[in-house]
């Protein structure tokens, strides 16, 4: 016997949807008869069928249902529509055209939808096709300009960067020279800035050989340059250029000094530079304000050298990366430990240099 | 594709795609933006996008764009109600192009777009149903109910007239 006190349920429901063989309600009341205690739910068990829902129906059969006869008024529009999508059927366009031949008012509807075909305007152009194809194109106006612009700022900062060298010691420029642009007055002095606006000098009173090199003959420049007073001396400020107790017109040696060192009457210095002769009051009393002066050590120099540059190849590989449309970019690369920067990279996308950093 | 393919595309495409755009955003600079948008997002996917379908890649990035600027300008209208059904016979009309036009800028802009990706470029309904994300049966309804609202604009108009 397959019943049992597991799946008697089962059967039970099968019994009463009438589902059971005449052989399975046997053997199901042959169950039933060793296990009485089951009769009463036997008996008791009824299928529950939800009949609630009888009566209610869709009203809007006949609407669904396709047309079988073809087009008529009922369905013109969309057939009208289909025509004009080229969705109909040589079958059903004939049948169109029947029905118009019937039915002549429908003619000017079919026209109608068949003036709702748009027709693009081709007078409507994008002018400005250049700026958007990229790479290997032939060269537009702008393309030229950009390529000159380029190699102009290239010139300059060659120049920039190439002009008044000096090899070591310190720099004293200029800013805004009367009769040369940038002259460069080379000691082993130190600027210090007081820290009231007014850069002060403490020489060293040593003049290297370079220096001396350029000596010329200050006699035949002295009428040139004029000595003048230092106005910041007269109000008692400190700042001047210490050179004290040597014939005026010679370029000479200078003891480290200190600050008190410094004279405050101060006599005006000629000094030279690549073959021409400098009154160095002019640098220091001629101004104003410290801020005409940059003061710069060689380190810092190189410092600003190099950052340039780097902003120049950053710049000019953008430049070049907009104008021919390939990848170029210039990027640094930092250190993991440090976050210094270790070497600077050169991405063309297929091949990428590297130019190590120097230590 | 190819630089070449791209540069052939923007020959190609750049006309048609302004037009859709220009249709429906109705400013020049406004288009210009998008087909450039849409030009920029094609080359950075260049060497993804087959030149077979740059076209429908195009038109599909175009229109997303397009839509975006509506949303983030709140000047999209309601994609289904065709609430400027009603017209005003105040203007005169010299030709059916222009009683057209004037009827599809009164289009609501879903319908507005699938009829033109459908009159001015070809797309079937499949198609149309991936370029602005619709399924394609609902490219036939807003089809069916655009071409039904022209008709009915160009009727009253050649009345008029």
């Amino acid at each position: 016997m397959n019943i049992n006190l597991n799946n008697y349920e089962a059967y039970f429901l099968d019994y009463h949807e009438g589902s059971l063989s005449p052989a399975l309600v046997k053997e199901l009341m042959e169950f039933v008869a060793q296990h009485p205690e089951l009769k009463e739910e036997l008996e008791s068990f009824e299928p529950i069928i939800l009949k609630d829902a009888e009566g209610i129906e869709f009203n809007g059969k006949e609407d669904l249902k396709k047309d079988l006869k073809g087009i008529n008024a009922t369905n013109f529009e969309e057939s009208a529509i289909d025509y004009v999508e080229g969705n109909l059927t040589p079958e059903l366009q004939k049948e169109l055209n029947t029905f118009i031949l019937q039915n002549p008012h429908y003619k000017s509807e079919l026209e109608l939808f068949t003036k709702t075909k748009l027709i693009a305007d081709t007078n409507i152009i994008f002018e400005d096709k250049f700026l958007l194809k990229k790479g290997r194109r032939k060269p537009e106006a702008y393309f030229y300009w950009s390529a000159a612009a380029s190699i102009a700022i290239i010139i300059v900062s060659y120049f920039l960067l190439h002009k008044n060298p000096t090899p070591d010691g310190n720099i004293i420029t200029k800013q805004n020279q009367q009769k040369d642009s940038n002259v460069v007055v080379k000691h082993t002095n130190k600027l210090i800035d007081t820290g009231n606006s007014t850069p002060k000098v403490l020489p060293n009173h040593t003049t290297d050989n370079s220096v001396k090199d350029n000596q010329v003959a200050a006699s035949k420049n002295s009428d040139k340059h004029k000595h003048r007073s230092n106005p910041l001396n007269k109000n008692g400020n400190s700042s001047s250029v210490a050179s004290r107790n040597r014939k005026a017109n010679k370029l000479h040696s200078l003891p480290a000094p200190t600050q008190k060192d410094i004279p405050a009457e101060p006599e005006n210095e000629l000094v030279a530079f690549n073959g021409n002769l400098y009154d160095t009051s002019m640098f220091i009393t001629n101004t104003p304000s410290a801020k005409e002066y940059m003061i710069i050590e060689p380190e810092q120099k190189e410092k600003k050298k190099n950052k340039f540059l780097v902003m120049l190849a950053t710049i000019t590989c953008k430049g070049l990366h907009t104008i021919t449309g390939q990848h170029i970019e210039f990027e640094k690369k930092y250190d993991s430990d440090t976050t210094n920067i270790v070497a600077y990279q050169l991405d063309l996308g297929n091949k990428k240099y590297e130019f190590p950093v120097k230590e | 594709m190819t630089i070449e393919e791209f540069n052939t595309c923007v020959d190609m495409y750049a006309d048609n795609l302004y037009r859709f755009i220009l249709k429906n955003v109705k400013d020049v600079d406004k288009a210009k933006d998008i087909v450039q948008d849409t030009y920029e997002k094609l080359w950075l996917k260049v060497s993804d996008v087959q030149s077979t379908n740059a076209k429908s890649y195009m038109f599909t990035t175009a229109y997303r764009t397009m839509i975006d600027k509506f949303r983030s300008e709140s000047k999209q209208e309601r994609l289904e109600d065709s609430h400027l059904y009603s017209h005003s016979h105040t203007r005169q009309y010299s030709d059916l192009k222009e009683i057209l036009n004037e009827a599809v800028s009164k289009l609501p802009e879903i319908q507005r777009s699938v009829i033109m990706l459908r009159d001015y470029e070809g797309y079937d309904y499949r198609e149309i149903g991936e370029i602005t994300g619709l399924h394609e049966s609902q490219v036939k309804v807003y089809i069916f109910r655009a071409r039904k609202f022209l008709k009915t604009y160009i009727g009253s108009m050649e009345a008029v007239v």
